[in-house]
């Protein structure tokens, strides 16, 4: 799936399985950083969960949970990783120290 | 305040991610926004409009005894929300109620409506920033 006029250029994939996804994030100049927020840059909690699901190509019906445990910086490198549940998907996020950033609980197609 | 609109220079987000564009309540425990999207939005394009509109809850009572100044920043904590109905439209109106805090935590529920019906639903978890603390 492309990338949407909001994730556009905001990071490139460095590998990609059915379980995980790696990608490193660009530097400060993005626009997207420069707006969230002014003089402070960090990854949106929201686009957290949709840079995943437009590189897999998935819609979201649901957002059962997602919590946003870890600020995220420009030029991170991030791993997604996804497990199935009963009603959905479980998207773990983590940073190069294998800290965690991000836990989703979704339901998408 | 006599024109409420001059509130959204509180906004911290910025344009392409500033999605409230007009403010038309701003009350207690409610609020009503206008948010716009340059495409169709995800489900979490609106779940971050209903944490943006709950900028605009005045909560003057529950901040004070928190120690959370009335423009404080906050940070989103966690999110849940779900379509109720699909749209391509790229202009909503976000309802906010607050509904509980614990000290500099704050839960709030949201409702996006396409005209009379509602689109989507959740509720954003935040914590404030508290007096002389930097987030």
């Amino acid at each position: 799936m492309s990338q949407t006029y909001l994730s556009n250029g905001l990071y490139r994939i460095i590998s990609q399985s059915n379980e995980s996804v790696e990608i490193k994030l660009t530097d400060a100049s993005h626009p997207i950083f420069k707006a969230h927020f002014e003089g402070m840059p960090l990854l949106p909690g929201f686009l957290q969960i949709d840079m995943i699901a437009e590189i897999l190509g998935k819609e979201i019906d649901a957002i059962t949970s997602a919590k946003f445990v870890q600020k995220i910086l420009p030029e991170e490198r991030l791993t997604y990783t996804i497990a199935p549940t009963k009603s959905g998907v479980r998207v773990k996020l983590s940073n190069e120290f294998e800290e965690l950033c991000g836990d989703f609980k979704l339901k998408w197609h | 305040m006599s024109d409420l609109n001059e509130l959204l220079e509180f906004l911290p987000q910025k344009d392409p991610v500033g999605f409230v564009k007009e403010v038309l309540v701003c009350e207690e425990h409610e609020s009503r926004t206008v948010v716009r999207f340059e495409s169709a939005p995800t489900l979490s394009m609106l779940s971050e409009a209903g944490a943006q509109s709950s900028i605009f809850l005045r909560l003057t009572e529950e901040k004070k005894a928190a120690n959370v100044p009335l423009r404080a920043m906050g940070m989103l904590v966690s999110v849940k929300s779900k379509w109720l109905q699909k749209s391509e439209k790229k202009s909503f109106e976000v309802e906010t109620r607050y509904i509980s805090n614990l000290d500099s935590f704050f839960i709030v529920s949201f409702t996006v409506f396409d005209g009379d019906s509602a689109v989507a639903e959740g509720q954003v978890a935040a914590v404030l920033e508290r007096k002389g603390e930097t987030l």
